[in-house]
């Protein structure tokens, strides 16, 4: 039979060929997320070569990568529409190794292939020279996670012949970065200098969220009159960018939480909402936090603040590979939509044996690198910074005219002539000036001593946050299925709002059929309930098969006193749900359209 | 304060024997409409506070009556009534009563609930 004789119907490939699946949109969700080309229409899509095509590549086709690794077959896409930040790109900053005049003489430029595709995402850069010399000899590798992991040594393409000649680096995104030979063709690179830049990911305010997480509610299934059962945002709103405070954090929830509410309320549709919290990881705009502990803190008190059964928020952050097979850190709510795709509505997201997420290779951040700057250090000639162990080539002390940078050799160099200036001992901070500084402030990264462990991971999981476990034997897991739900909420897990948003969403497809019949009478009441019923019985355990949602239930159907002219019936709904066993109940009209 | 004591601000200006003629200007003054209810006491504060204002300036002069404009132009109301007026829907109202701690009630004027959305939704401030 057609498929497209049956919309709304999803086949599924069993043994036997091809079958049709009840009408159920449970496991279909959409993902918004922010991107500067593609649609603003609901698209639906199969396969990341889609979506790569439509939108580019940027933080939405990652984590609709992240969603389909964990096992979503079918994703709906709204693009938030979203501006590149003002500065969108830095210029890049050159790591001198040893004597920096000695060579590294060539002139370095990024920028972007195309106006269109400007969707390059927070992406950390870095070019490692590995053979130093002229555009021939010289060989490089490129980290596209901040020197977490380096792509093979490769020669630089001549992209323009000159003179002067030039090399031109894609960096698969639409940006690239461009040097230029230097007139001493053998002085262009010295083995061991870096490069590095920043690319940030176009963002969308908050309002642009909204208004692309209200054209995801407004879709519908024309044969049910459903929508999806959850929504994805992939994206962080600018001000959480801009400002990664509790108010912001909370505005964008209370955003979130509102959206499914209004809609329950208005149309007895339930949807819940799945997003990102702000990661621990610098952010490179305003921004105070420094530790581990500054940003688990911030969730925490976030947590305390805002709670609904209708919000889930992932915390956990890994090393994923992407859809051209590289590795990038970035949070994992994507895995967390796909893998809720699909699981049954009673499976729990975190099941160690069946939830893997086969593109993560590592949980990440676990001791991560944190920024300072401008730390006064004054005329101090021999101290220690603030915070250790410093990462080598990350030091730059600015005494007035004087740049000091560190050559990762443990030495400091005056970057304008290339001498000793005086030395740093990486794990300590201990430095020390063979001429007293006048008025010297430092730039550098170190690495935190708090650890992203175990006993943080519990943390953000009291606090109802998904989080990411390295499970020996099996590989990274979420921890738990927790919605942001109050603690005395029955919808704390995932599991149980699914099985009783499936259950109400059934009923009312079940009630379709009535919505333009000509009425109910008292006597037609027992065949409509057991109509209704019909699709709670089948998501019952039975004595053949006990893998199923829902363990008993209870439907109560009273006729509204004005039936004859609105025709409401009240449906109570009691359910017991198969994971854990405490009786939930849902209580909405239906409407069977009798009308005088 | 028993419910008896909360009046429309017609009536309280009735009352109190409040001109007519004085009505507009009262209602302009503090932002609020004649059929507005407000308790007696916060009446009687704002009929002070209006009638020292009067008192000041018994002869409106031309700077005096383009202050008035001024302020009838940046006339406040009840944030609720704002964004209804602006058609903000309830998600966007929701993030700015967290950004701005306003509720239904406080009263704002047009420049500020538009400085607000700039910041707090339009991050283009």
């Amino acid at each position: 039979m057609p498929i497209k004789d049956l919309p709304g119907y999803y086949p599924e490939i069993k043994d036997g060929g091809l079958g049709v699946l009840p009408p159920s949109l449970a496991g279909l969700f959409c993902l918004v997320g922010a991107s500067e080309q593609g649609t603003t229409d609901v698209k639906f899509a199969g396969d990341i070569g889609d979506i790569l095509d439509e939108y580019g590549y940027g933080i939405l086709t990652e984590h609709a990568y992240d969603a389909f690794s964990s096992g979503a077959s079918q994703i709906g896409i709204v693009r938030a529409t979203a501006s590149p930040v003002t500065t969108d790109i830095t210029v890049p900053e050159q790591k001198k190794y040893g004597d920096p005049t000695g060579g590294g003489a060539a002139v370095v430029a990024t920028g972007y292939v195309s106006p269109h595709t400007q969707v390059g995402y927070n992406r950390r850069y870095r070019i490692r020279i590995v053979k130093g010399g002229s555009f021939t000899t010289a060989t490089y590798q490129v980290s596209y996670n901040n020197g977490i992991a380096w792509g093979p040594e490769s020669s630089f393409p001549i992209t323009t012949v000159g003179p002067p000649r030039k090399s031109k680096l894609e960096m698969e995104n639409g940006t690239y970065i461009e040097f230029t030979e230097d007139g001493t063709p053998a002085d262009s690179f010295v083995a061991g200098d870096e490069y590095r830049w920043w690319c940030y990911e176009p963002r969308a305010s908050l309002d642009e969220i909204i208004a692309a997480c209200e054209k995801a509610i407004a879709w519908k299934d024309p044969n049910t009159g459903q929508g999806f059962e959850y929504i994805y945002i992939s994206n962080l709103p600018t001000s959480i960018w801009t400002t990664r405070d509790q108010t912001n954090v909370i505005a964008f929830w209370t955003a979130l939480i509102t959206l499914a509410e209004d809609l329950w309320n208005s149309e007895q549709r339930p949807i819940f909402f799945i997003c990102n919290a702000p990661p621990m990881l610098p952010l490179k705009d305003a921004d105070a936090l420094e530790e581990v502990d500054d940003w688990i803190d911030l969730l925490v008190t976030c947590s305390g603040a805002k709670r609904s059964g209708r919000l889930c928020v992932n915390a956990g952050q890994a090393l994923l590979t992407d859809a051209r097979g590289k590795l990038q850190v970035r949070s994992d709510g994507g895995a967390s939509a796909g893998l809720v795709a699909k699981a049954d509505l009673h499976h729990s997201i975190g099941w160690v044996r069946y939830m893997g997420i086969p593109n993560s290779v590592a949980i990440y951040p676990y001791k991560p690198i944190f920024e300072i700057t401008e730390e006064s250090i004054g005329t101090t000639q021999d101290g220690f910074l603030a915070k250790s162990p410093v990462v080598p080539w990350s030091l730059t002390i600015t005494d007035g005219a004087t740049i000091h940078v560190d050559g990762g050799d443990g030495v400091l160099y005056d970057q304008s002539t290339g001498t000793a200036t005086g030395t740093i001992e990486y794990a300590t901070g201990h430095y020390h000036f063979l001429a007293a500084p006048t008025a010297a402030t430092a730039d550098y990264e170190y690495v935190t001593n708090a650890e992203m462990g175990p006993s943080n991971t519990a943390r953000l999981n009291d606090a109802r946050y998904l989080s990411l476990r390295h499970f020996i034997g099996y590989g990274i897991r979420f921890t738990d299925d927790w919605m942001m739900a109050s603690a005395t909420s029955d919808y704390f897990c995932i599991r149980n709002r699914r099985i009783v948003d499936e259950a109400v969403k059934q009923v009312g497809i079940a009630n379709v059929p009535y919505v333009n019949s000509p009425g109910i009478t008292e006597k037609d009441l027992g065949a409509y309930k057991a109509d209704l019923s019909r699709p709670l019985e089948a998501m019952k355990v039975t004595e053949d098969d006990t893998d199923k949602p829902i363990m008993n239930y209870v439907m109560t159907l009273t006729p509204d006193a004005n039936i004859w002219s609105n025709g409401i019936v009240h449906c109570k709904v009691e359910i017991v749900p198969t994971p854990t066993k405490k009786k939930l109940v849902a209580v909405f009209q239906l409407t069977t359209g009798v009308k005088e | 304060m028993s419910t008896d004591d909360r009046f429309s601000i017609e009536e309280f200006a009735r009352r109190y024997k409040l001109a007519p003629d004085q009505l507009p200007a009262f209602c302009e003054l503090f932002g609020v409409s004649p059929d507005e209810v407000v308790a007696r006491e916060e009446f009687k504060e704002m009929l002070d506070r209006f009638e020292a204002s009067t008192e000041k300036s018994p002869e409106p002069q031309e700077p005096q009556a383009e202050a008035k404009e001024a302020q009838v132009a940046e006339k406040k109301k009840p944030f609720s009534r704002l964004a209804a007026e602006r058609k903000l829907t309830h998600p966007r109202v929701a993030v700015l009563k967290v950004c701005t701690g306003w509720e239904d009630k406080t009263k704002i004027t047009e420049t500020e609930l538009q400085a607000a959305i700039n910041k707090h939704l339009l991050n283009k401030e």
